[in-house]
């Protein structure tokens, strides 16, 4: 196999909670997360609310740095690097954002918003005009929508006008935090099916964080699932969604709902636990079905499965 | 055939704004009988939540029905006064809706909260109020109801929150509960623990339900009858058993297809070209013409009404009965 493109390596990030009363808490957002991800490829990253993937993009992006652990991309060590000496790396770093909405500036042309990357760089003008033409039709988008402003788009064609953007400086890397998660089905379908293109033609690789299971097996090559900050598995696309080995992945499985009439799946009993105050051992413990006393004591390291291609955080994997 | 606790007949409504008067949803028909749940599907601004408020009459200032009649349990709630209409919000139609964390006061515990409604629709005080309200949260699955009594919303998870909604809702036992999106906001492990209880609710107090999603995995597990909407119209009416194994309206059909599914790897999506037309902009003839692989000239045309196919279902489809031979998924392939 090639070289990783990315390397995160046992990343976990703090963040400070004041109380109004008492001393401030301390959340431990993301703990202990590694992985690689190689050119081409689509990582797939699945979770709840609260479980960390999006502290986790924030820090593979560098727009937060990690408490402990390091980021490799492209075999630099960009964990802590300056940002003045970030900038370079930045054109093969991109990112897609939930909400087309807040993330491209209202005040701006839709040209300018595609360009502004290559102004970074220094690209000439006559360049950009031409590279704009290009991204325009890449994404689907209409020649005159350069000259307008996004609202004068819909949700679908702001998201195109995102992944425009962040395609214009030829990225090896985009990441994708809920990308297709404020659209409806039919439109998620046409980004879905851009994004899948642009992969293949571009041979860009994706780190694709979603709560939406279905998505996420459309895309990916390979599926991390986290839970509580933890990632508790990790496995090949077909594996991951065909032989769940962590209870979690399985109990998500069977909590995604298909347009199929049926009884309802018996739900996980309980609550998310809060991150302020996870519980001890293995984070999922108390809501696991197969869960034993050595879960409650001994938090599980994420290992290889004899057998299998994935990497599971479990002490009895299924 | 029992009687009709909801019927919605020939329903439109318009809101006004700066450049006239818009219709948002038109001549909508539909019924619901005693504990019957019915599903509401559609992409946003098809129309779907305006029927619920409409329902309600919470349409504001802006909005207005504009034709048709709302009968509930045979009586015209056009008809009645504020007064009437407060009465039957609450007691006799529950409500709940995406984000409870909008629809409860902040600043006042759940437990008061709850209170305020028992004092109000059934003039329950003191240390009654206070043991019904104990009763109506560990009814919905709250764990140690006394102390989530003395909880301020912030204070709760959005599942949480969600169950006292859904207390509040049924304090009164109504008739009919509205649910609009209600476990959009949640995760999915919660959501299901939310259908359940509302799955559970019907069962034991046999409250119908209008369910309102745009999931069509919810809405599957949940409705026994399903309405599709798209641009302001309902396009298809049939028992859920038969909308997703045959789906009647080519809409339908696609918006099923380009669902990516966790249980399979997909390959590429069918899709619907172009998006959902604003209001202002619905197309003359069917208003899914321009989207429609299957549409013909007198699609561009005509208006099409509900065609009736069996005792089962409706499709506002001139073509309804092509696309059901089709089961070869052609249509699929040609978008």
């Amino acid at each position: 196999m090639s070289e990783p493109l990315l390397t995160a390596e046992r990343l976990t990030r703090d963040f400070r909670v004041d109380r109004e009363r008492g001393p401030s808490r301390r959340l431990r957002a993301v703990e202990d997360v590694s992985f690689a991800l190689f050119p081409g490829e689509t990582l797939g990253v699945v979770g709840e609310s609260g479980c960390g993937k999006s502290t986790l993009a924030r820090m593979i992006l560098r727009l937060i740095e990690p408490s402990v652990g390091a980021v490799h991309f492209l075999g630099q060590d960009i964990t802590h690097l300056p940002e003045q000496k970030l900038r370079p790396l930045r054109r093969d770093l991109q990112a897609v954002f939930q909400d087309p909405i807040s993330s491209l500036n209202p005040r701006m042309r839709v040209g300018d918003i595609i360009e502004e990357p290559l102004v970074n760089l220094g690209v000439r003008r006559a360049a950009r005009r031409e590279r704009l033409a290009e991204l325009l039709d890449v994404v689907g988008l209409p020649g005159d929508a350069a000259g307008r402003y996004p609202h004068a788009f819909s949700g679908g064609q702001r998201q195109r006008i995102a992944i425009a953007r962040a395609l214009a400086a030829r990225p090896k890397l985009i990441v994708c935090d809920e990308a297709t998660s404020s659209l409806d089905v039919s439109v998620q379908a046409q980004i879905l099916n851009l994004l899948s293109d642009l992969q293949q033609r571009f041979a860009v690789s994706l780190l694709f964080i979603s709560h939406n299971l279905g998505v996420v097996r459309h895309l990916a090559h390979r599926v991390a699932v986290m839970y509580l900050g933890r990632l508790v598995e990790i496995a090949p696309e077909a594996e991951l969604f065909e032989h769940p080995h962590h209870p979690y992945t399985a109990a998500l499985l069977a909590a995604a709902l298909e347009p199929v009439p049926g009884a309802l799946p018996p739900p996980l009993p309980g609550e998310v636990p809060s991150p302020i105050e996870p519980p001890s051992g293995c984070h999922f413990h108390p809501r696991c079905p197969s869960a034993q006393a050595r879960c409650r004591d001994e938090a599980p390291q994420l290992r290889p499965l004899p057998g299998s291609a994935a990497l599971v955080r479990c002490h009895f994997p299924g | 055939m029992s009687a009709k606790l909801l019927e919605v007949d020939e329903l439109s409504v318009a809101f006004r704004g700066l450049r006239g008067t818009t219709e948002v949803l038109s001549r909508a028909s539909f019924t619901i009988e005693p504990g019957e749940i019915v599903g509401i599907v559609g992409e946003s601004g098809s129309g779907k939540s305006v029927m619920a408020l409409a329902i309600m009459r919470l349409l504001g200032a802006a909005g207005a029905i504009t034709g048709g009649h709302i009968r509930f349990e045979g009586r015209d709630l056009a008809s009645l006064g504020e007064a009437e209409l407060n009465s039957m919000r609450g007691r006799r139609i529950g409500m709940i809706f995406q984000e409870p964390m909008t629809s409860l006061n902040p600043i006042l515990t759940v437990g008061y909260q709850l209170r305020e409604v028992l004092a109000r629709h059934l003039g329950l005080t003191g240390a009654a109020a206070r043991k019904r309200a104990i009763e109506l949260l560990s009814e919905v699955g709250i764990a140690a109801p006394v102390e989530r009594a003395g909880a301020y919303p912030h204070q709760l998870s959005g599942g949480l929150r969600q169950r006292v909604m859904i207390a509040m809702a049924m304090a009164c036992r109504p008739k009919l509960l509205i649910a609009d999106e209600p476990t959009t906001a949640l995760d999915v492990t919660i959501q299901a623990q939310i259908l359940e209880l509302m799955r559970r609710i019907r069962g034991s107090v046999g409250t119908a339900i209008l369910l309102i999603t745009h999931d069509m995995g919810v809405i599957a597990r949940m409705a026994d009858r399903v309405l599709v909407v798209y641009a302001g119209q309902i396009v298809e009416d049939a028992a859920a058993g038969v909308l997703f194994s045959r789906p009647a309206h080519p809409y339908t059909r696609l918006l099923l297809a380009a669902m990516p599914t966790p249980r399979r790897k997909t390959d590429r999506l069918p899709v619907i070209s172009g998006t959902l037309p604003a209001p202002s902009r619905w197309p003359r003839g069917c208003r899914f013409h321009p989207r429609c692989p299957m549409a013909i000239a007198p699609c561009r045309t005509a208006p099409p009404d509900m065609i009736a196919l069996d005792g089962e279902r409706q499709s506002r489809c001139i073509r309804a009965s092509e696309l059901l031979a089709d089961a070869g998924g052609s249509l699929e392939q040609v978008s």
